[in-house]
């Protein structure tokens, strides 16, 4: 198979500049990267080295603060700085989505749920009467796990906890189903039920459709869990990319090392330096 | 039951004692409250001196109504809550200025909590003028050695908060929290939105001063694994129902209350990719929790049909400081939870450790 056939999206030698007090700087130096077809693949890195431009640029987003200096964004052979903003918008709309970090901030505040699904499905699915759509998004959001489907469809963004908003923006993002799905930091600050919940679903998507999803987060166990493939990203660059068993268990560069170290696990002690003064004499666990 | 949390070695400072809490608003036109269920209801425990107490459980479950409880931001509905001398039912405006100085908190969001058209110096400096009576000129040095505490260059006291980094904000308002020379700090999810490296610094940083001067911490959190070495003990928390309390090490090995052996199989294991979704997704909670019997019970795997929703669980000590409240037994819980794969997973990692 040829590189272009099994990459869904590939980036080539990508820099990408913002402007400050008329300066311009580059938040993305130099990279290259490909999302394959039907694989999830990890994007990690600290706050600041560049993730979510490097997810906005691979929707295709144009910013009058930003540009695109060299290299290249293609999406399954079409590259995305040719397209018009109409072209654009349509390969948005169905082939590329996004869930974008802070999830109940995309939703429209003054639209009902139902509506916000009305307007996306019947871009997606002109044929379906009044009855379909609900039924349809009533589908959608017992699949992302909010109780109350039917009560939900009758109200208003803001009446649905934070935890509740990016399940909803998630199930906009599926209604489309896209080829590729973006997800920026879809389950931080969401408690461990609620993270649970998501990957669960991400998997299931995993195992029944063919969806090729991009991860952006900081939180490395939860990409362990459902990621084939993880890219380190350290001040604009990718600084390693490889099978999750290797990133993460033999990590090669020392940024990664780092970045792996510093992980609370629970199942191994961190610096001993961190146990509180009760716990530094090793700790017995009498079952 | 509260005795029983209390037999720790170390003398208890903060008392908690059969704590609820209540959100509910006049009706717009009726001026009638509604009987809204409590948002805390009957909680108890205790923080000893130096001592860290996690408190964990799903967003919505009362940690941080607990914690704006004791800051005195939040009336409780009933209960008794005293630390040392001082009664801390009283709300914050009356309070003696020792009692609000000896207790500070820490929210999660510190674009929230520090005021933007302050510069660093300033916001740190105002709980010294406050309590200490310190003018701007005696604080100036104050102010640089609190930096240097949280780690933070000096010459920061100019910047405004945003011209930091997110960690540094919070390493900002921790500095401010400390400016008051605190007994007793509330930490509401102060690493939730850190990345792990700036995660790690703060925790490090708390623990040490944690050292130096016998700070306790409620330490509100829904990170199991931070919990887990961060802690002396924890407490787990079912909307508004307390369901464990115990020292870390046993409360992370079985018996595990059902709920607690549910958080658990929730934190992911690094490095292992999971090739199937959970057993189906757990029954949808409910808007409200139910007004009888066990909070968990219907969510529970191991419900006592006909006895788990209608009768209140009773609190079981199965350890020294380890109480479960759960209808069933130890043995029981240990049989049923024990095997989980949480627990397995524990296991293996203490035994490796040995």
């Amino acid at each position: 198979m040829t590189a272009a056939a099994h990459d869904l999206m590939t980036v080539a030698s990508l820099t990408v500049d913002y402007r400050q007090q008329g300066q311009w700087h580059s938040v993305i130096r130099d990279l290259s990267l490909a999302v394959r077809r039907g694989e999830i693949l990890g994007l990690a890195g600290e706050s600041g080295c560049g993730k979510s431009t490097l997810a906005s640029v691979l929707l295709g987003e144009r910013r009058g603060e930003r540009r695109l200096r060299a290299g290249s964004v293609q999406f399954d052979g079409i590259d995305l700085s040719t397209l018009r903003a109409r072209e654009l918008r349509r390969l948005r709309g169905v082939r590329l989505a996004l869930v974008p970090q802070n999830g109940g901030a995309s939703l429209t505040p003054t639209l009902r749920i139902g509506s916000l699904f009305a307007e996306t499905l019947r871009a997606h699915r002109p044929h379906m009467n009044k009855a379909e759509l609900a039924a349809e998004a009533r589908r959608q959001l017992s699949q992302v796990g909010l109780p109350d489907p039917t009560g939900a469809l009758a109200r208003f963004p803001h009446q649905f906890s934070g935890g509740q908003q990016q399940r909803i923006a998630l199930a906009l993002a599926l209604c489309r189903m896209p080829d590729l799905l973006i997800l920026d930091e879809p389950t931080t600050g969401q408690d461990a039920m609620t993270r649970r919940g998501i990957i669960d679903l991400l998997i299931r998507l995993r195992l029944s459709s063919r969806m090729s999803m991009l991860y952006v987060s900081h939180d490395l166990a939860t990409l362990s869990e459902i990621c084939d493939r993880i890219a380190i990203m350290h001040a604009g660059e990718i600084v390693e990319i490889g099978q999750m068993e290797d990133v993460l268990l033999r990590p090669r560069h020392p940024y990664t090392r780092a970045l792996v170290a510093s992980i609370p696990r629970l199942e191994a002690p961190p610096d001993p330096a961190l146990l509180p003064a009760s716990r530094r004499t090793p700790e017995r666990i009498t079952a | 039951m509260t005795a029983m949390i209390r037999s720790t070695a170390i003398v208890p400072q903060l008392h908690i004692d059969n704590l609820s809490c209540r959100y509910e608003r006049p009706h717009l036109f009726s001026g009638r409250r509604n009987k809204t269920p409590p948002a805390v209801d009957d909680v108890s425990f205790a923080v000893g001196a130096g001592e860290t107490l996690a408190l964990v459980g799903e967003s919505g479950s009362g940690k941080s109504t607990i914690a704006r409880t004791i800051a005195g931001l939040f009336p409780a509905a009933a209960g008794r809550l005293r630390y040392g001398g001082h009664d801390l039912t009283l709300p914050v405006e009356r309070r003696a200025a020792e009692l609000r100085r000896l207790i500070q908190i820490i929210f999660q969001n510190p674009d929230a909590s520090l005021n933007r058209r302050h510069r660093i110096g300033s916001i740190i400096a105002r709980p010294l003028r406050l309590f200490f009576g310190l003018s701007d000129a005696d604080s100036r040095q104050e102010v640089a050695s609190l930096l240097e505490a949280v780690r933070l260059p000096t010459d920061y006291a100019e910047r405004f908060p945003s011209e930091i980094s997110g960690g540094e904000r919070q390493r900002v308002a921790i500095a401010r929290a400390l400016a008051a020379r605190p007994s007793l700090l509330l930490c509401d999810e102060i690493v939730s939105a850190l990345d792990v490296s700036a995660q790690a610094t703060i925790l490090e940083l708390l623990r040490s001063i944690q050292t130096q001067t016998r700070l306790s911490m409620l330490f509100i959190t829904h990170d199991l694994a931070v919990v887990r070495w961060f802690a002396d003990r924890v407490a787990v928390l079912y909307r508004g129902h307390l369901c464990e309390v115990g020292p870390v090490e046993r409360v992370f090995a079985p018996p595990y209350h059902p709920y607690t052996s549910l958080l658990l199989e929730a934190v992911p294991v690094f490095g292992r990719r999971r090739e199937a979704a959970g057993d189906a997704a757990s029954p949808a909670v409910t808007s409200s929790p139910p007004t009888t019997g066990c909070a968990f019970a219907s969510q529970c795997r191991h419900r006592i049909d006909g006895l788990c929703r209608s009768a209140e669980p009773p609190w079981r000590q199965v350890a020294p400081g380890h109480a479960i409240r759960c209808h069933l037994e130890a043995s029981d819980l240990n049989r049923i939870t024990g095997r989980a794969a949480t627990g397995a997973r524990l296991q293996v990692a203490a035994a490796q450790k040995s």
